[in-house]
């Protein structure tokens, strides 16, 4: 058993590794056909496993529907929602023929149905606010916190004011400077660092695959 | 829910109701013919904007529901666009060769894939394969047969890493250090001292500084300190200009939902 | 007592005053001039290069409805640009973009209608289809195999702008507007590396500073960062004339002056112009644009708005209704009229009768070159960018202040 659970994957981790390594480098038509297949294989899996994640969030939501948890009606609410999505889906009705089409048939995501209402009256606006919301708080923080307390404090502050007001063009109205100061600090200063990160992100994701490679790194086994 | 959550949740009901009123009175907003589901999206999506946007005052109710109905829906059409585009469009038509040709599609898969102008190289078998990996992986969901799932994230992550070392050193690693260690004294254009020869080298002791000052094999001490105080500088900068353009993308963001509101639902704004 | 204190305030207050302050200069949109940066201006000549050899463009729309905000306006610009020009462009969308789909496909519609550009001959798109990294690896393999069919179910060898093109190194330029840094850097590892492609990038404005290493090692040629990219990418549509060369649409027809316009429109006493619109309406248009002045208020609905705008773009591609002789009549601003003697000498005579056309209905029509979208939100981004800059200075005076009366006191 320790085969399969063990050495089998590790092998076929290092096996997938070389090869993929190889359509990388190897100029001929099987290498090539070789990656286009895997890749769409991916795509297929990630077509087959699409219900895992919805399993376990719906599982937590029945669980606490069930056993009448606080918070209960807003799983319930989150249920009804669910389900009146997947009905539509499922029934896609076509607006051209007035007729459902039935979830074999293709389906234009523009279609103005029952989705396409839900998803404009309620996902689209709250989706977007959620984010938005992002907003107020960095502002709120940058207004009570943002102090100059030390000489590296003071650095970034002059540098994110100047960039603030160098990115919106009443900068532009006021000198011809600040705009040019704000990109000069995005195109070399902030460059510079940008360019030291990926460096590390680089090396550090090489390491790691050759690890993954090798057997080393096993965390996408899960526990023992 | 608290009886103090549904007055809440009512109140609100209420006042969105008597306000949509009056601007369909007024002929801000524009309800045609006896039912009118656009319009009445545009005031559902308003009350959803507002029930979201409450929660910066607290944590309340109306925030609850409206989170709860947006992860409710978000899921459902997340299975739905996978369905669709995936399934409908391209597992399913991959299969059709089995409708057609029998078993000759599984035997003479690749003949067949040809014949009947598929781009998946081995025919059918190219989605039963994936699709047998996909299905171990939902031994994830049993922790007995859990193990199971190794073999297909093996495959995966396997081919994965296999393609991202020659990638990630060419288009990350290389490109970017064929761009730092460029003439630090001639403009390519001009051959002479330029500004922009300056920039690159200001560039060139930013990279350098930076990289000192992650690398703590060494106590940051004497020379070595003082060049990676110069990096902790440089990385000021960044975070500043960081934050910076961050201001900026989230105030646009908020500019769109306050747009919404002000334009499409209240007509304020023209 | 502390100067700092004063800054203790209950956060909701703050939240209160960012809000007022973007909401108050948006009642009176006053559009400033964005002066386009070199990057954004790259992006322009890639496109505008690609196109004149002949060129077709990729454009990958990954952003939905909670970045569209920022990227919507980057994903009109762009649009407008390449089909003024009468380019040809493949939209795709990955994902990021999956929720976003219904959008895409409006705004495509919207700006080639604008051009009058046809879906199939000069456009298509394509669906969502998931798998991210693996999706950008197949582009560049084989674009058939990847997407069999556009949006419509139509075959892609029979799509016109589709049939020559095979793989992502078969476009001229390609332009990928998407909201993460990963999706950057998937893009440029295994479609722009392996193919050496041109390729430009619209990102949230949060990204932009991440990806200044790219743009300076050339791989990445062009970049809109945020809704600052976007309005600066508009700025140079305004300053080439791209706007003015656009048609009538729907959306030209101004709500709030509906009524005088439908008023205008039936008079039956009005000839030339009106008269010619008029007479050009549906039956059905025409009993709505009556009920218009009936109601008070504009209640038309959309097929009758795009009967008007088609009405309306009849008068300005004919040559009868204004005759080349009452061209005269347009008088065009210094800068409209330098580039009508300049490159769009061609397009002048159908330029000059849109611009009679508004000034024979005023302000019920939005004029062509009229401000865009992000460039009129810079102005409210402006004072609510001026207003945190003062706070916070006003903040740290406080602070510094605080401090040297401490070290003062500490002294004593």
């Amino acid at each position: 058993m320790r085969f399969f659970k063990f050495y089998l994957p590790i092998s076929l981790a290092f096996a997938m590794a070389i090869l993929g390594i190889t359509s990388v480098f190897v100029p001929h038509h099987y290498s090539d056909n070789f990656q286009k297949e895997t890749v769409v294989w991916f795509r297929v899996l990630g077509g087959v496993t699409m219900f895992i994640g919805a399993y376990s969030l719906l599982k937590v939501h029945f669980n606490r529907i069930r056993r009448q948890q606080k918070g209960w009606g807003y799983s319930a609410l989150l249920y009804a929602f669910f389900i009146t999505v997947i009905t539509c889906a499922i029934v896609n009705y076509d607006t051209a023929t007035g007729k459902s089409k039935g979830p074999l048939e293709a389906r234009n995501m523009a279609t103005k149905d029952g989705v396409n209402w839900i998803f404009n009256a309620i996902q689209r606006p709250a989706s977007a606010t959620q984010y938005s919301l992002l907003g107020f708080f960095i502002c709120s923080a940058a207004y009570r916190t943002f102090r100059a307390k030390t000489v590296e404090a003071a650095v970034l502050l002059v540098a994110a004011l100047i960039v603030m007001l160098g990115q919106v063009p009443l900068s532009a109205t006021i000198s011809g400077a600040i705009p040019w100061m704000s990109n000069w600090l995005l195109n070399w200063p902030n460059m510079a660092v940008k360019r030291a990160i990926l460096f590390g992100i680089c090396v550090g994701s090489v390491g790691t695959s050759l690890r993954v490679m090798f057997g080393i790194e096993r965390s996408y086994m899960g526990g023992d | 829910m608290k009886k103090n959550d549904l007055l809440l949740i009512g109140g609100f009901a209420l006042v969105m109701a008597v306000i949509n009123i009056v601007l369909v009175a007024t002929h801000r907003l524009h309800w045609v013919g006896r039912f009118d589901p656009k319009t009445l999206g545009t005031m559902v999506a308003a009350a959803i904007t507002i029930a979201v946007m409450s929660q910066l005052y607290k944590d309340n109710a109306l925030f609850k529901l409206a989170e709860h109905m947006l992860v409710g829906s978000a899921l459902a059409y997340g299975l739905m666009v996978t369905w669709y585009a995936m399934w409908v469009t391209e597992i399913i038509p991959a299969l059709s060769p089995l409708k057609t040709y029998g078993w000759q599609a599984v035997v003479h898969p690749m003949k067949i894939a040809e014949a009947a102008n598929k781009p998946q190289l081995l025919g059918v078998w190219s989605i039963f394969l994936p699709a047998v990996l996909g299905l171990m992986m939902y031994t994830r969901l049993n922790k007995k047969y859990a193990w199971i799932s190794r073999i297909p994230f093996a495959i995966m992550i396997g081919f994965g890493v296999g393609l991202a070392i020659p990638n990630e050193i060419q288009a990350n690693l290389l490109k970017q250090l064929q761009a730092t260690m460029v003439d630090l004294w001639h403009d390519p254009m001009t051959h002479q001292y330029s500004w922009n020869v300056l920039f690159a080298q200001i560039a060139f002791v930013g990279v350098m500084a930076t990289l000192v000052y992650f690398f703590f094999s060494v106590e940051h001490k004497g020379a070595f300190g003082a060049v990676s105080r110069v990096g902790v500088w440089f990385l000021m900068i960044a975070f500043g200009a960081s934050f910076g353009y961050t201001v900026q993308g989230r105030l646009s963001l908020l500019l769109g939902r306050i747009n919404y509101l002000f334009h499409d639902w209240l007509a304020i704004v023209r | 007592m502390k100067l700092e204190s004063i800054f203790d305030v209950d956060r909701r207050f703050v939240f209160v005053g960012i809000f007022l302050a973007l909401l108050i200069p948006m009642l009176v949109p006053y559009p400033l001039p964005c002066k386009p940066n070199k990057d954004v201006e790259n992006m322009y000549i890639g496109i505008d290069d690609a196109i004149s050899r002949g060129k077709k463009i990729f454009l990958s729309f990954e952003y939905d409805p909670t970045g569209a905000a920022e990227q919507e306006p980057m994903a009109r610009a762009v649009m407008r640009h390449i089909f003024s020009r009468g380019g040809k462009a493949v939209i795709m969308c990955k994902s990021g973009g999956q929720q976003g789909q219904e959008m895409h496909q409006q705004l495509l519609a919207d700006c080639a209608q604008e051009y009058g550009r046809s879906y199939g001959a000069d456009y298509c798109y394509l669906p969502y289809k998931p798998g991210s990294t693996n999706l950008v690896i197949n582009l560049g393999q084989s674009l058939r195999s990847t997407w069999p069919q556009d949006v419509g179910g139509t075959d892609l060898a029979d799509l016109e702008v589709t049939r020559d093109v095979q793989r992502l190194a078969d476009f001229g330029y390609v332009m990928i507007i998407c909201s993460s840094l990963t999706t950057v850097v998937d893009w440029l590892t295994y479609g722009q590396g392996p193919y050496n492609l041109n390729m430009g990038f619209g990102v949230l404005g949060n990204v932009t500073p991440d990806v200044a290493n790219y743009t300076n090692s050339g791989q990445i040629k062009g970049l809109l960062g945020g809704l600052i990219g976007a309005a600066q990418y508009e700025q140079i549509l305004l300053d080439k004339g791209i706007n003015l060369m656009r048609r009538f649409s729907p959306a030209d027809l101004a709500s709030a002056h509906m009524v005088s316009f439908c008023s205008r429109l039936s008079d039956p006493e009005a000839d030339g112009l009106g008269r010619y619109v008029w007479d050009a309406l549906s039956p059905a248009t025409q009993a709505a644009v009556r009920d218009v002045i009936k109601e008070g208020y504009d209640n038309l609905n959309a097929a009758a708005k795009t009967d008007i705008a088609a009405a309306l773009n009849r008068v300005i591609m004919r040559t009868d209704v204004i005759p080349d002789a009452e061209l005269s009549k347009a008088k065009p601003g210094h800068q409209v009229a330098s580039l009508l003697d300049g490159q769009l000498k061609e397009r002048a005579p159908q330029i000059l009768r849109r611009l009679i056309v508004e000034k024979e209905f005023g302000k019920a029509l939005v004029a062509a070159q009229s401000a865009g979208q992000a460039m009129t939100w810079m102005t409210p981004q402006s004072i609510a960018h001026v207003v945190l800059i003062v706070a916070i200075l006003f903040g740290n005076a406080c602070y510094l202040y605080d401090r040297a009366r401490r070290k003062k006191h500490s002294q004593i």
